[in-house]
């Protein structure tokens, strides 16, 4: 059965409406595409002249063989159609109720942490792209924050993964910083496992970082949350001793990552680890899943996917003066397919200073 | 069409609700949205009258927004999550049906 969307523990009920309405999304996001991928599996191994070719084609030989498809068509159609109508809906949801929820979400609460804000910073342009199509991005609106937030448990019914907090090497970590902590859906872990460590999240989003906030006092953990660029944090030299991104990379041009793996390197403690979670990058993948990922790129507004995707992590490490950086390969090979995902992210790569 | 050079940006990016089309023909865009919205709208209809029996069979009365306050126990829930599958499936097996001959 796929998790009630109110994990987040807003302070307002779901009507029936809203309820049935969001269910019905959650479904939509995640039934057709287990109904349909297996079938643009079948059709495209079908049309290949010989099982070899799949070796041999580009995604753009792919997408020629396939674009045309109806199945493929409706597949893509049906994706951003029910993204469409998750942020219609969540909207439709906490608008009436915005003056509960602003109150809500200004809250302030010692004993969660602090929540530092810088009504200053300048948010470079490459953050109000849009992603995923949430109207007015992660900081249109006071309402922003929550409606990702909630966002995340409709898109992803099986669960999220906690992103890197499992995966990091067993230390006493004096101070742990995630970097694009967004709601803090990946920085609450930390506290978790990691009890004894001062916990800090960054992010440049206001409404994201107060939605983390009242998540931290209603799981009962203490999350120091900063408004702030990762590429250029209010933290002092070797401050840390292990920083972790999350799903961050790509999510960020190519000059922002390599300013947030210098900006880490700096902050990092001697010997610290910078742990980065994210997706496989093409040269892991098959061209076919390279075209069939293609929708996140062109739908669902993810500009920097490509970026990320073919950005040598390596090479950008050494020269951002890291003593070492090693990447592991864990997943299959499409992470948002509807193939068994690994329990957490399927490509780590961990940067030593 | 998107082209697959690296570092090339697709046609797109950046554009806040681009909905270009999905069809050859975007009528058929627009008439795949509305059949959408409207099993949606159905299945909010479905799940309102689910919750009307479940209260007058326990109350025999409905007070006033009682349908538009309820909340599910964790079994009611389960039994409407395999009712909304399973309608699910039924609105889209003209698609698979569509989808195996295009298959073959």
């Amino acid at each position: 059965m796929e998790p009630r969307p109110n994990a987040t523990g807003l302070p307002i009920k779901w009507s029936q409406s809203d309820r049935s309405k969001l269910d019905f999304i959650q479904a939509m996001i995640s039934r057709p595409s287990m109904m349909l991928r297996p079938l643009t599996d079948a059709l495209y191994e079908r049309k290949l002249k010989t099982p070899e070719d799949s070796n041999t084609q580009t995604a753009n030989d792919i997408a020629s063989m396939m674009d045309q498809e109806t199945l493929v068509q409706f597949l893509r159609f049906l994706r951003r159609k029910s993204q469409d109508m998750k942020w219609v809906e969540l909207q439709e949801f906490m608008e009436p109720s915005s003056d509960v929820l602003s109150d809500w979400l200004n809250q302030e609460n010692k004993s969660s942490g602090d929540l530092i804000l810088d009504h200053n910073m300048i948010i470079p342009e490459y953050y109000f792209t849009g992603f995923h199509h949430q109207p007015g991005g992660f900081n249109g609106n006071q309402l922003s924050g929550l409606m990702y937030d909630v966002g995340l448990d409709i898109s992803f019914a099986s669960g999220l993964t906690g992103g890197v907090a499992n995966l990091v090497p067993d230390r006493n970590y004096k101070r742990i910083l995630d970097l694009g902590c967004g709601s803090g859906r990946s920085t609450e872990p930390f506290k978790t496992r990691f009890p004894d460590s001062d916990v800090f999240g960054i992010d440049p989003s206001e409404p994201l970082l107060k939605t983390a906030h009242q998540r931290a006092k209603q799981k009962s953990v203490e999350i120091n949350y900063y408004q702030g660029l990762a590429e250029s944090t209010p933290f002092p030299d070797d401050y840390f001793d292990l920083v972790t991104a999350t799903i961050l990379f790509h999510e960020v041009p190519d000059e922002a990552a390599f300013s947030i793996l210098k900006e880490t390197k700096r902050i990092l403690s001697p010997g610290g680890i910078l742990v980065i979670g994210d997706l496989l990058p093409y040269s892991a993948s098959t061209a076919y899943d390279r075209w069939y990922d293609e929708w996140q790129v062109v739908h669902n507004n993810e500009p920097f996917f490509a970026d990320a995707k073919t950005r040598d992590m390596i090479s950008m490490g050494k020269e951002a003066g890291f003593k070492s950086i090693e990447e592991e390969l864990r997943g299959k090979p499409s992470f948002f397919g509807d193939r068994k995902r690994v329990p957490g992210m399927p490509y780590i790569v961990t940067a030593t200073k | 069409m998107v082209k697959f050079e690296d570092k090339e940006r697709a046609e797109g990016w950046g554009v806040i609700g681009n909905w270009e089309k999905y069809f050859n023909d975007p009528a058929l865009d627009r008439l795949a949205e509305i059949t959408i919205d409207l099993a949606t709208e159905t299945w909010t209809a479905m799940d309102r009258q689910k919750i009307t029996e479940w209260i007058l069979e326990s109350k025999g009365y409905l007070q006033p927004n009682e349908v538009d306050d309820f909340q599910p126990t964790q079994e009611q829930e389960a039994l409407l999550t395999e009712q909304r599958n399973q309608f699910i499936s039924q609105i889209f097996q003209g698609l698979l049906r569509n989808t195996k001959e295009s298959a073959e």
